[in-house]
């Protein structure tokens, strides 16, 4: 690498410069009406959300796998003629990143050859354009109005398979992105509204479970015809001038609303540093993801200078980058402007430095890209919560870090006793834990901020479609992060091999060694992820006998450990997987809790009386429920006092 | 005499009919709901029909053929968390299932403003604290093998504990129960013989379908509201004293029950109420010729939705209650908070003009309501446009205070540089297009185009609003089923429902496969529904069963809801339910989405099992269209219609006085007791034979076609 980086999606990722160099023959609707009555607006505004809806509602439907129906594994959007977007759906947040800086590639380098015309569809699954990593495969459509270029409808679609080194393609033994999925980078694969055989089969053939992605892609068409045609019923009925106006007004509206929140907060400068281990299959070292925010006036500057240079699979492009921080504007920000992130966009500067493990250059492993985006998530989520914090008018939309702050991906395959291949990974983890608020608690396993409507599936409808059995699914007590304001819980599941003889397992995770899910105003963080593999116990013994086995230790047996990034494990008929996620960070100091709280807590199973007494010191009376006021008293106070006794001075960095 | 009386009460008002099938009257009244002691507004009403007829009470009932029942007993019961104290035994592992709500309990059901405001949801309460949840040790696989046998020691350790914890009920749900119900039977048997009179819900016979969470949750649910919904019915029962005919119970399947059945699954009493105004308009509808049926009910706080297509009610297999979903087989009814109580604002971040999802509620209600509300709403925008008359409000047991309204509606527009008739009218369009947008959702996510329906409309506000939503969709006609019955609308919709038993159990099979295992497993079903139908005294001809199967590709978790054969099930019949499949597929998802190569599975057979009861019979006359008689004609007032964006002298007609036939020509007001029917500029109304109001509206103004 020498001299300075070109972002042009070739070596260094896509980052768009605006405006954009759209070549002239290709015609854009660019006119808007003058103004728009307040009432027409309102009624487009909701019809636009509604088109939105309808799009999403029908990948998740048509789309077969669990990814999309259950995980909510996608998204979908709507972008101006130009790409900046209206509105995109309540399904996974980090696509919030991806939907238009494919499309803003396509119209800089497509517009002459192949050309962008109607009926045409174009997918891509390229990290250095614009997907998150590989397996999100995006399908973009222009619709056109009269010849012009009217809008853009699109998708995204996690894939649970599309090639590489291991099933699942989250390659953690990947060298460099050769090792990975091949990247696609945008294919007219729909021409003029025929999905061409040609592109379909040598697509298809990426995958070890082709007959997913063949649903998926139908999925995928079918939600942007829907939203395509939904779009021009509502032109022929308003006029597009009218309509594009209402989609610019919705992006104004929430620029508006952002650049308002912005002049409440004094500029200045945050900095959050998370933590992570393990770049690839064998490594042990640790990762440093950095981020800077300066607020300078009514614009926001994300840097992410200081982190470490790319290292292996652990490596994230630079869109996922964006799209972490992005998935954190919109709660903080745009939580009144249904998520029109577009407005704020206006308003962001990314600069990051590339060779780095968010923003790595050709061709650097990227496919578990997961992990930092999600910790690009956690440090934003720091970083503009503290600013967020300092005004009053949005202080109580902010949260702590979510659970799934570097949410575990746990990946399996096997041969069921019939022969049949399966595959899929344990989602239980979507679980997640919400952040406590400055005013109340968190939620536990209540999802995160990557999936407002997180839902995960029922142990029954797994164990049908896959030979695994549950011994638990439960929450985990004390596992969210103390403070005057509790994080959620998170949860912790165990299986073993149930019609089959064995399960090969994928996990990729980090956060398992430091806690990245922190708490605010003091909080403490939440519990790290764990991964813990039994083998030889047991549990069929104790089945015999009629016992279940509640934990490991029950269980018997002996404990491997797991790195989170192994691969070549194999569970055989006595061993047990378990796999616990992290959970949400607190916030504020845990001796200011009211100690009935704490005693609800207890009394809810959500927090022992160990903790209650050493994080929180809230004493109980001889019942063991009722708060004992004075010895709580005396004991909060001695724990301040050690505090002051072990505290340092700073002496700089270590 | 032998009346078919209907009753519903709901959470606000306690609505009845009486159809004399003798001469086809149908009277109707309305009277305040009593809660917690909701019997006092049930006696009410029967006390208002006795006394129309000037017969006491116990003379009406003893002529009383049939006393169909809808009661929001149970729902408020669980709404308002009074419920019974429940204890859960779950399997060892899992019995936080309820708990973790498969995360998703943080958000659903509720508005996406709030699933997009993350200091706005959280989880509710359990429904089962974890104290009172004990796991025990068995264990059943996917098969229904016992992996592990029932641990019944622990068993009775863990229902000895919980009922000195003082639980009323006790809901037993374990892993794949309704595959193996062994160990479920097996440890009632053991609570039992400890504790006689606990009312006990074992899933694996309320809900036999695959999903740990919304069976548990059916399961607990049924305990919650057992006790309460027992002792409203023993208490109606026993006052109601000599009936002239059976006294049968609202499900929210869309079919009535006995008081046996009904006090052993109250679940499926919650949220009958909304279903009962579908069940009517289904009734009206198919006297009317009407197949395609949009039923809208407009209040005070929603907005209810439901479909009636080819004259079959939409069912779906579970409901969501305060963010806690569950299995019931239920008609499909949809709610969006955007009833007359839906507050408009002027935003002044974005500088735009907003209505709802926030609501003035029941109360303080609209700011015309006089009770202290201060903010607009869409009822206050609608006085102001002057439909409303301010002194014939719920007959004019209300005195509209239209100054207030005015100055209301007036804050909210004027930073917008609207006056106040622009605003109202604003505020008016603006949630009537987005009813307009939730209904259009609903239809054509099914594969329905909402232009081939017929629009529905009963409840306070649904005749006010109706002609611009369903000019909206394209629809062509709107019908205010028999005037001033729409008021009333549910307790008609009650009267005129069968007796409805759905049997459905999960149980996976591959078609195209062995025939035989589907023919066991419907014939399973059949026995069960005939054996259930014929001890409630249905026989014969009375006797209807229905069949369908839920079908998907294999490796999809999405199911359609297909037709399945009542004759023999051999394989061109099986072939042709793979096809009926594949048609029904590819007109909800576009075609050549099916994939039959995929694998198709039959996941849940389905027997909608009917048993018929005595029905109202509705009587029609020639409605040769007229004028309006005179006595109907309530002279003329200034109304804004937005369309025209002026004031217009708008006819008011005496909605109770216009004779079968009269004909009016929009922009006309049609006031009646409880609602008002608003037909726009170019539209226009009439009464038909049946004395339901008809809209026909004008199809060549602007309506949405896409």
């Amino acid at each position: 690498m020498t001299g300075a980086p070109v972002w042009d999606g070739q070596s260094d990722s896509y980052i768009p410069e605006e405006p954009l160099r759209i070549d002239s023959s290709l015609a854009l609707h660019s006119d808007t009406a003058e103004s728009i009555d307040p009432v027409t607006y309102e009624v487009l505004r909701h019809a636009l959300w509604s088109v939105n809806e309808e799009h999403g509602t029908t990948i998740a439907r048509v789309s077969g796998s669990w990814f999309a129906h259950e995980a909510h594994d996608f998204n979908a959007g709507f972008l101006t003629e130009d790409a900046e977007y209206v509105f995109f759906g309540p399904q996974i947040q980090l696509f919030a990143g991806i939907l238009d800086l494919p499309v803003k590639w396509l119209l800089e380098n497509y517009a002459t050859a192949p050309g962008i015309e109607d009926g045409d569809m174009f997918l891509s699954n390229d990290p250095y354009i614009g997907a998150l990593h590989q397996p999100d495969v995006q399908l973009m459509c222009p619709v056109f109005h009269e010849g012009r270029l009217f809008c853009w409808v699109v998708n995204a679609l996690h894939q649970y398979d599309i090639g590489g080194t291991t099933p699942g393609s989250f390659c953690a033994n990947a060298r460099d992105i050769y090792d990975e999925p091949t990247p696609i980078p945008p294919l007219k694969i729909v021409e003029a509204g025929v999905l061409r055989p040609d592109l379909e089969r040598a697509y298809l053939r990426h995958s070890r479970q082709p007959r997913l992605l063949r649903f998926d892609l139908r999925a995928q068409i079918s939600g942007n015809t829907v939203a395509r045609d939904r779009i021009l019923g509502l032109v022929a009925r308003y006029g597009a001038d009218t309509m594009k106006a209402a989609m610019r007004r919705t992006i104004d509206g929430s620029e508006r609303a952002f650049v308002r929140r912005l002049a409440e907060i004094p500029d200045g400068t945050w900095r959050h540093e998370s933590f992570v281990e393990t770049a690839f299959t064998g490594d042990r070292d640790v990762y440093k993801l950095a981020l800077t925010v300066t607020k300078d006036g009514d614009r926001l500057i994300f840097e992410n200078e200081g982190s470490s240079p790319q290292a292996g699979a652990i490596n994230g492009s630079f869109a996922s980058w964006r799209a972490g921080i992005l998935s954190v504007i919109n709660p903080f920000f745009c939580f009144d402007q249904m998520f029109a992130i577009g407005g704020p966009l206006r308003h962001l500067e990314f600069r990051p430095t590339p060779g780095t493990i968010n923003c790595p250059t050709y061709p650097a492993s990227v496919s578990n890209t997961n992990i930092a985006a999600l910790v690009a998530g956690v440090n934003a989520n720091v970083c503009l919560g503290q600013m967020a914090l300092t005004s009053e008018e949005i202080r109580r939309e902010v949260f702590a870090v979510c659970g799934t702050g570097a949410c575990p991906q746990s990946s399996f395959s096997g041969l069921d006793r019939q022969g049949n291949a399966f595959g899929t990974g344990f989602l239980d983890v979507m679980g997640g834990a919400i952040g406590a608020f400055p005013f109340r608690d968190g939620v536990d396993t209540g999802g995160s901020n990557m999936d407002p409507e997180a839902r995960i599936v029922n142990v029954e409808e797994m164990e049908q479609q896959f030979p695994v059995m549950y011994l638990y699914r439960r929450e985990v007590p004390d596992s969210g992060g103390a403070g005057a304001q509790r994080g959620g819980n998170s949860g912790v599941i165990a299986v073993v091999p149930h019609g089959t003889d064995a399960i090969a397992h994928t996990p990729n995770a980090a956060g398992c060694a430091v806690p990245i899910d922190v708490g605010l105003a003091g909080g403490h963080p939440g519990m790290t992820n764990a991964f813990a593999f039994q083998v030889e116990t047991e549990t069929r013994a104790q089945f015999a006998a009629g016992r279940l086995a509640r934990s490991l230790e029950q269980a018997g047996g002996e404990a491997r450990t797991i790195l989170p990034k192994q691969t070549g494990i194999v569970q055989g008929p006595d061993d047990i997987w378990e796999l616990t996620w992290s959970a949400a960070g607190g916030y504020g100091d845990p001796l200011l809790r009211d100690p009935g709280a704490v005693a609800d807590d207890v009394d809810a199973g959500a927090v022992s009386v160990e903790t209650a007494g050493s994080v929180y010191g809230v004493l109980f009376g001889p019942d063991g429920r009722t708060v004992d006021e004075a010895k709580t008293h005396t004991r909060r106070e001695e724990v301040r006092r050690q505090r002051l006794a072990d505290a340092k001075y700073w002496q700089g960095e270590a | 005499m032998s009346l078919i009386c209907g009753i519903d009460i709901g959470g606000t008002f306690t609505d009845c009919v009486v159809i004399d099938p003798g001469d086809g009257s149908v009277s109707i009244h309305k009277t305040a709901s009593t809660p917690p002691n909701f019997a006092d507004g049930l006696f009410a009403a029967l006390g208002l029909a006795a006394s129309e007829r000037r017969i006491p009470v116990a003379e009406l009932t003893a002529n009383i053929a049939l006393l169909a029942h809808g009661t929001t007993v149970a729902t408020n019961a669980l709404v308002e968390r009074r419920g019974a104290r429940v204890g859960l035994l779950a399997t060892a592992g899992h019995g936080d299932a309820p708990i973790i709500m498969r995360t998703v309990g943080r958000v659903a059901g509720l508005p996406v403003a709030d699933v997009l405001r993350f200091s706005a949801a959280a989880k509710p309460d359990p429904l089962v604290p974890r104290r009172l949840i004990r796991e025990v040790d068995e264990r059943i696989d996917r098969d229904g093998n016992v992996i592990v046998e029932l641990d019944e020691e622990g068993v009775e350790l863990a229902v000895r504990d919980l009922v000195d914890a003082g639980i009323d009920c006790l809901a037993i749900a374990f892993l794949w129960s309704f595959k193996a119900p062994a160990h479920e039977q097996r440890a009632r048997e053991i609570a039992r013989d400890i504790a006689p009179d606990l009312f006990i819900t074992c899933s694996s016979e309320l809900m036999p379908v695959i999903g740990e969470y919304e069976r548990t949750v059916a399961a607990i649910v049924n305990n919650h509201v057992g006790p309460e919904t027992a002792d409203y019915l023993d208490t109606v029962e026993k006052q109601i004293g000599g009936l002239g005919g059976p006294f049968l119970i609202m499900q929210c399947n869309g079919g009535l029950t006995g008081l046996g059945h009904a006090k052993r699954a109250p679940v499926h009493l919650l949220q009958s109420g909304p279903v009962g105004g579908v069940v009517g308009s289904q009734f009206l509808g198919e006297a009317m010729g009407y197949r395609n049926i949009i039923a809208t009910d407009m209040g005070g706080t929603t907005f209810d939705v439901g479909l009636v297509v080819d004259g079959e009610l939409i069912r779906t297999s579970t409901t969501v209650v305060n963010q806690y979903e569950y299995f019931v087989p239920t008609v499909d009814v949809k709610s969006i908070g955007a009833g007359g109580g839906s507050i408009a604002t002027y935003d002044e971040v974005t500088g735009s003009l907003r209505v709802g999802p926030e609501s003035a509620g029941a109360y303080p209600g609209p700011v015309c309501y006089g009770r202290g509300g201060t903010r607009a709403t869409v009822t206050d925008a609608d006085l102001v446009l002057g439909v409303l008359d301010p002194t014939y409000f719920l007959g004019g047991q209300l005195e509209l205070d239209v100054a207030g309204a005015l100055e209301a509606v007036e804050a909210v527009g004027a930073p917008l540089g609207l006056d106040p008739y622009e605003t109202a009218a604003g505020i008016v369009a603006i949630a009537d297009h987005r009813m307009a947008d939730l209904i259009r959702q609903r239809s054509i996510e099914r594969g329905y185009d909402p232009r081939d329906f017929v629009v529905f409309t009963y409840g306070g506000a649904g005749p006010v609003h109706a002609a611009m939503y369903a000019r909206e969709l394209g629809a062509r006609q709107v019908v205010v089923p028999l005037a001033s019955a729409a008021s009333v609308w549910s307790a008609l919709g009650v009267g005129s429902s069968d007796v409805i038993h759905v049997y459905q159990r999960s149980q996976i099979i591959p078609v195209p496969g062995d025939p035989a295992e589907l023919v066991q497993y419907r014939s399973e079903l059949q026995a069960q529904a005939l054996e259930d139908l014929e001890a409630e005294g249905f026989a014969g001809e009375d006797i209807q069963l229905d069949w369908s199967a839920d079908m998907r590709h294999r490796s999809q978790l999405h199911v359609i809801e297909v037709p399945f054969p009542e004759g023999d099930v051999d394989g061109p019949a099986v072939e042709a339910l793979l096809e009926r499949f594949e048609r029904l597929y590819e007109r909800v998802f576009g075609s050549g989405t099916a994939f039959r190569e995929a694998g198709v599975e039959v996941v849940m057979l389905r027997c909608t099992a009917t048993g018929r009861v005595r029905k109202p019979v509705l009587t029609t006359e020639p409605a040769e269209p007229h004028e309006p008689p005179a006595a109907a004609r309530g002279g003329t007032r200034d109304v804004y219609w937005g369309e025209l964006a002026r004031h217009e002298p708008t006819a008011v007609f005496f909605g109770d006085e216009l004779t079968r036939g009269s004909h009016v020509e929009g922009p006309a007001v049609i006031e009646m007791p409880v609602t008002t029917v608003v037909a726009r500029p170019g539209d226009s109304a009439s009464v038909d034979g049946y004395g339901s109001i008809v809209m026909n509206l004008d199809t060549t103004k602007e309506g949405s076609a896409s």
